[in-house]
């Protein structure tokens, strides 16, 4: 039991500070402005949080998964990677938030508490090892945020937001829960390895059924990271969610999202009776990819509001790491032996960091209640408030994918690994990811115009200040700068996670199928090191 | 097939001096970025500082490096990305020797210059500036291609800024343009790039690259030589992609379009001589028609436009185009006088053009227009400033002893003896490479001409006749500063147009020896004759007995 409490000692930390927020904010008898002490409060926490799952990464033997709690959640360094990620972005969220919520009145405790459980959920989410804990967690940050976008009381916008987002949110949740519904009736089981134990063997007349389950738990996750056609949600919710809220949908949820479906594809869904479905599915996650981004560009390039532009560009976002997640599955058997990538766990860092920065900045304009995130608005920023206008315009750059920032190297390591696949085979796509990168690039710039080049009116703008946010800011640039000019190291931080689940699913299957006498013992190398994967599929038979 | 020697490593170093001559440029802008921005002079202070210590550097590295040798030299070679295997590869050669000192030695000249030029926000000038400066030099000395190309995109983010922020009225179109353009084409080649990364079994590496690439078929060569060269033309620019460079020429300011005319569009004929060609010779050879119709389009098209503006900024930029043109005919001639040629024409342009946009920048400073209309006469009220303007003109056209004319000789040289030479009438595409030649050669020279056509009545138009404008009776003269800019740059275009042996000895050697592996694969696919006429004689020097027994 113990051990199993240490194995999710970084959920714990996050749930911790969750409870203490909810339960000693109520004896607090200050006024709203002293409640901004939650914010570095939860901040500490968050990075406790990374710490633990930093000390647990150098110190366990998490290159396999190593299950608790009778095989419900894990810890391996794939979800230890993405808790960290996702306490990264609830760390952000934290430092950005208090004087924001001062501003626009809404300075309340439970708001950190929410921060907090919605931050819970998505670690959870990432380490869950079955169907029921996959479902909670996403239920409890999925309700969270939907909270949280409503939070701005006062404001019409911000609670039709939430609405919104709760209702077809809620629809999606449906979705994932019918879709997994047909296979606990295939399995018999929740877990994520009894069922690739079952799916290992073809089972008769289940192609049907899988492909229904596989449809419905996609829609569920194409819902929850925004990806066209399921994108409607997001430019209202983006743009009426408070601003450091929309930065953690932009990051946390997004990672959540992309993390929980990876494992669920690989770690439940990879068996051979899915032979069938597998070899659609990577033409099928390419063609959701190249619609998802050239939706989002296009429409992006029509905004007026930099959130509802931002909103559009977290749906091309979606799409070029979809387009990244086919280097995952294009492997039929998906049994691991392809030389893995760590482009979607990379690319995540650097897309989660650049949407942190760019609404921690946009966090600083608003003041009395009032947003102020038009374009026109920006006009004179990186004059006024030059933190703000620079880590804005980087992020803007990063987002864009120019080099020296991490967005680059991001989408580098992304299209390399796409071009990898079947000898050049989704050239095309990548060529589509490319000339939507250009296209982007102009809303983008658009942004750092209004920042930097247009002429400032008469009338000076005040920027709000405060030290949390400039540590938000500075943190998230000198990430995306720092990370940039040398990447390698958080690569192979990427290509280590996945190597876990890809080494995991293929040890599992080398057992149970005894493919050939000795499997365990060919399979165990592969899970210390990642390298020495391609030579061991070599002497595979 | 002969290796390419020239793309070996000829000599490491124990003191990483191209690294830090590539860094230090950054270094200072950290520096900038900690200093308050209400302090413009210290700003000042450090950008000419910084670029002084870089103009050190460059130059013990011109200290230090062998013009005689062929191959890289004091490479460094780090690992960088060692999950993508990508390394942290500079080294120079004669190739980018000259460019180098080039970039080294205006960026100083840009910093005094811009003192009057650049009014507000130095701080982020100065930062602009030498992350630009770093770009450059990093994009001339990387040969991995991905450190190539970080340090190519690197240029583009200050450029954009330098041009948004402190250039004309129309300066966010044209800026946008600027990034929208350049970025489109290297996005392309970046595609290339991994690509043939793939192919060559996981390596950025330039000279493992050059070994895989005649291993592709003629259709992969042929569409990865197509977005190499894409990348490098919308760079240079080669009509028809020139489209963005008159806007972004006129509407930045002084220091940018300086930088821009003097460094950046000689980044695109350098990527082409270093990257594009070398990795596909035989596509090169199958191309070169278009290349050279494009090249002499540019030419004539540049010096047409040029001759129409009305705006003397506008004027030069369009002349960019017609000069440029020159540099790349020589490049697809791709014999040894022509290169030469090529390489020393651009360093030619990167100081004539660079002076003659110092020049327009003092004209606007004082009257804050640049209409050839509003002026007229004014060498009665600036005699030194339109000494140094005819001067600088001479250069430009091409006049014998000034730089343009060497630079401009040896292509014409080179192409006439490729043209002359070529003795077949029509190879397997229908083409014959020796009209191609001559005719477009002959073309070209028609844009000396026109060259001196509109530079001399512009220069007509702005400094001789009466002076018809009241204002511009109170302009006065160049200040000391502003001659000791142009002065230096002067000295340069009098010393290339004497005495050009020291000059074309830097990148002698490089260019021997990538001329000895290169032209026969690009001579086989383009004018197959030529090819073993050439080989013939080449064994014949080699073996002298075996001429005199066939």
């Amino acid at each position: 039991m113990l051990h199993d409490l240490a194995l999710v000692a970084p959920q714990l930390i996050l749930l911790f500070a969750a409870l203490f927020t909810l339960v000693v904010d109520p004896f607090l008898h200050t006024n709203t402005d002293a409640r901004r002490f939650w914010g570095w409060f939860g901040a500490a926490f968050a990075a406790l949080a990374i710490v633990a799952a930093a000390l647990l990464w150098k110190f366990g033997p998490f290159e396999m998964q190593t299950p608790a709690f009778a095989h419900h959640i894990s810890a391996s360094r794939y979800s230890l990677f993405f808790v960290a990620l996702v306490s990264l972005c609830s760390l952000v969220t934290h430092l950005a938030s208090p004087r924001y919520l001062v501003e626009q009145g809404a300075s309340y405790g439970e708001y950190y508490a929410l921060v907090h459980f919605a931050t819970f959920g998505m670690a959870c989410m990432v380490a869950a090892e079955s169907i029921i804990t996959l479902f909670m967690a996403l239920e409890i940050m999925s309700m969270s945020v939907y909270v949280l976008v409503a939070f701005k009381r006062g404001s019409v916008a911000s609670v039709e937001a939430g609405m919104k987002y709760f209702i077809m949110g809620s629809v999606a949740s449906a979705l994932l829960l019918y879709g997994t519904a047909f296979v606990y009736g295939l399995a018999g089981s929740t877990n994520y390895i009894d069922i690739g134990r079952t799916l290992a063997k073809p089972i008769a007349g289940g192609d049907l059924w899988l492909g229904l389950a596989m449809m419905l738990v996609g829609a569920a996750f194409l819902f929850k990271v925004a990806a066209a056609p399921f994108h409607m949600w997001a430019p209202d919710a983006y743009e009426g969610a408070p601003t450091p809220i929309t930065g953690l949908m932009a990051s946390g949820v997004k990672v959540a999202g992309f993390a929980a479906l990876l494992k669920f594809v690989y770690a439940g869904m990879a068996g051979p009776a899915m032979a069938a479905m597998h070899q659609h599915l990577p033409h099928i996650l390419a063609t959701v990819a190249v619609l998802s981004m050239t939706v989002g560009n296009l429409l992006a390039l029509t905004q007026r509001s930099v959130k509802r532009t931002l909103a559009y560009s977290s749906v091309a976002h979606a799409g070029y790491i979809l387009l990244g997640c086919v280097a995952y599955v294009a492997d039929p058997t998906l049994a691991g032996y392809q030389q893995p990538s760590g482009a979607v766990p990379f690319y995540l860092v650097g897309y989660a960091l650049a949407s942190l920065a760019a609404f921690a900045a946009l966090a600083s304009v608003g003041k009395n209640g009032e947003e102020l995130t038009g374009e026109g608005q920006l006009i004179g920023m990186g004059r006024r408030h030059p933190l703000a206008g620079a880590v804005l315009g980087l992020a803007m750059i990063s987002l864009a994918g120019v080099p020296p920032t991490l967005g680059f190297f991001g989408k580098l390591q992304l299209v390399r690994d796409v071009l990898g696949v079947d000898g050049g085979k989704y050239l095309p796509h990548v060529v589509i990811l490319v000339l939507n990168s250009v296209v982007s690039a102009y809303y983008y710039l658009r942004v750092t115009v209004y920042v930097y080049m247009r002429p400032e009116g008469r009338l000076p703008r005040e920027y709000v200040r405060e030290s949390s946010l400039d540590w938000a800011m500075g943190l998230t640039a000198a990430g995306l700068l720092v990370v940039g000019a040398l990447p390698g190291r958080a690569m192979n931080l990427g290509l280590a996670s996945v190597a876990t689940i890809r080494t995991a699913t293929a040890t599992s299957h080398l057992a149970y199928e005894r493919l050939a006498p000795g499997a365990q013992k060919t399979a165990a190398p592969l899970a210390v090191a990642p390298a020495d994967a391609a030579a061991a599929q070599a002497k595979a038979p | 097939m002969m290796t390419q020697d020239w793309l070996q490593v000829a000599s490491t170093s124990g003191f990483p001096l191209l690294t830090l001559l590539t860094l230090l440029p950054t270094a200072f802008a950290v520096m900038a970025l900690l200093i308050p921005g209400d302090q413009p002079w210290a700003h000042k202070a450090l950008g000419l500082c910084g670029s002084v210590a870089v103009l050190v550097v460059a130059l013990a590295t011109f200290g230090v490096v062998d013009t005689s040798l062929v191959g890289l030299q004091r490479v460094d070679d780090f690992s960088w990305i060692s999950a993508l295997n990508a390394r942290w590869t500079l080294g120079i050669d004669g190739l980018s020797l000259p460019y180098v000192l080039l970039t080294a030695g205006l960026t100083p000249l840009v910093f005094i210059g811009a003192w009057s030029a650049i009014e507000v926000r130095w701080k982020e000038f100065t930062i602009a500036m030498l992350v630009l400066e770093t770009g450059m030099l990093g994009s001339l000395l990387a040969t991995d291609l991905l450190a190539f190309y970080v340090f190519w995109e690197v240029m583009l983010v200050p450029m954009y800024l330098i041009i948004g922020i402190w250039g004309g009225k129309d300066r966010i179109y044209a800026t946008v343009k600027f990034f929208i353009y350049t970025m489109f084409g290297s996005l392309l080649m970046l595609v290339a790039i991994l690509y043939l990364y793939h192919k060559g079994g996981g390596t950025f590496a330039l000279h493992d690259l050059v070994a895989v690439t005649a291993k592709l078929s003629d259709k992969e060569q042929a569409w990865l030589f197509g977005a190499f060269a894409l990348a490098f033309l919308i760079k240079v620019p080669v009509f028809p992609f020139h489209t963005w460079l008159p806007d972004a020429h006129t509407e930045a300011p002084t220091p940018g379009s300086v930088i821009l005319a003097g460094v950046m569009l000689k980044l695109g004929t350098y990527g082409l001589l270093r990257f594009a060609v070398p990795l596909f010779p035989s596509a090169m050879g199958r191309f070169s028609w278009v290349l050279v119709t494009l090249a002499v389009i540019g030419i004539v098209f540049g010096a047409m436009m040029a001759y129409v503006q009305t705006d003397v900024k506008r004027l030069v930029a369009y002349s960019s185009v017609s000069h440029l043109g020159f540099v790349v005919l020589g490049i697809t001639i791709f014999n040894e006088e022509a290169l030469q040629g090529a390489i020393l024409q651009g360093v030619n342009h990167g100081i004539s053009t660079g002076a003659l946009f110092i020049l327009v920048g003092y004209l606007y400073e004082r009257r804050h227009t640049r209409e050839i209309s509003e002026f007229g006469g004014i060498a009665k009220r600036m005699p030194v400033y339109a000494a140094f303007f005819v001067f600088v003109t001479m250069s430009s056209i091409a006049l014998p002893l000034t730089n343009g004319f060497v630079g401009e000789f040896l292509i014409f040289a080179g192409a006439f003896k490729e043209g002359i030479q070529s003795k077949i009438l029509f190879n397997a595409t229908g083409m014959s490479w020796r009209m191609v030649v001559l005719i477009g050669t002959g073309i070209a020279t028609l844009g000396i001409v026109l060259g001196a056509v509109y530079m001399l009545s512009m220069v007509r138009r702005v400094f001789f006749g009466e002076i018809t404008k009241p204002e511009n009776l109170r302009l006065h003269d160049l200040t000391l500063r502003e001659r000791l800019i142009v002065g230096i740059l002067c000295v340069f275009m009098v010393w290339i147009g004497v005495k050009p042996a020291g000059w074309l000895k830097l990148s002698e050697t490089t260019v021997h020896a990538m001329v000895a592996p290169i032209r026969p694969q690009i001579l086989q696919v383009r004018a197959p004759a030529d090819y073993d006429r050439e080989m013939k004689a080449a064994l014949r020097a080699a073996h002298p007995m075996a001429a005199v027994t066939p």
